[in-house]
């Protein structure tokens, strides 16, 4: 057992698990950074986010002669919420992604795209109050 | 899996998409209000109700007691207006509040009235054949 106590073998065992720390150390300040700019972008984010999503829910009331309208709001909506995206943690990353994936699928509508544009809105509303709930809880962790 | 919040969202994004085809009809409510000691309570003198599947839902909006601005709120109540439910804080429902406006005012009409209006479109062209 002592034998294989020598110097160079603590420092081996060191210098592994400084690499670990090192890593873990790296992955929080990311997560910090992640969180403060989360915090201080969101509310502006998710107000913009708002905006066009209430736009894309007024449109819906004359879908058939609003379909490009319809299309300007949803590009609008994109890199709102791919810099959302950018700022938040794993779980409501998939949510944001799951929107965007529906988002770039549907870039040209068609007149029989109304349900299609309805269940965009919906994931939306989603997507808001799930990053609405992160900035309350984030401002509490703060 | 659906959470309880994904659920509600289903439900408001529902009752915006039956208010705006005209599925379910909102109607103007005024009404006399005593201020109650539960704040939450307190209902403004205007609020908008509506039939759907032998519920009534009552739709209104009140001052934010915790931040500025405003809050919707969204109830079940019975024949009486008693509440028998009170929706959670939840994203659509002021969209929901704006439909029902939209609906209640009739601005829909408003539109095309103003739009087929004969004597304004006569205005319109005196005023381009001036310029």
């Amino acid at each position: 057992m002592f034998e294989w106590l020598t110097l160079s073998n603590v420092g081996n065992v060191a210098s592994i698990l400084g690499i670990g720390l090192s890593l873990y150390v790296i992955y929080n300040v990311r997560e910090i950074r992640k969180s403060y700019l989360f915090t201080a972008r969101a509310p502006a984010l998710l107000k913009s986010l708002r905006t066009h999503s209430s736009n894309i829910k007024d449109l819906l009331k004359e879908f058939e002669t609003s379909i490009e309208e319809i299309e300007t709001e949803l590009a609008r909506c994109s890199p709102i919420l791919e810099s959302l995206r950018r700022k938040v943690g794993r779980h409501e990353r998939r949510s944001i992604s799951i929107v965007i994936k529906q988002i770039t699928t549907n870039k040209s509508l068609s007149t029989e795209s109304k349900n299609t544009v309805w269940s965009i809105y919906k994931e939306l509303l989603k997507v808001e109050e799930e990053l609405r709930n992160l900035h309350k809880d984030r401002q509490w962790e703060r | 899996m659906t959470t309880e919040s994904e659920k509600l969202i289903d439900a408001v994004v529902r009752l915006i998409k039956g208010t705006q085809e005209g599925k379910i009809s909102w109607t103007v409510k005024k009404q006399t209000v005593f201020p109650s000691i539960e704040p939450e309570e307190n209902e403004p003198n205007i609020v908008y109700e509506a039939e759907y599947r032998n519920r009534r839902l009552r739709l209104f909006e009140v001052n934010n007691q915790f931040s500025a601005g405003r809050r919707t709120m969204l109830k079940i109540i019975d024949d009486s207006g008693t509440t028998l439910w009170l929706f959670p804080e939840i994203s659509g429902l002021d969209d929901l509040l704006s439909s029902v406006r939209y609906q209640t005012a009739d601005v829909k009409k408003f539109l095309d009235d103003i739009i087929g209006d004969g004597e304004l479109e006569l205005e319109h062209k005196e005023m381009s054949h001036s310029r």
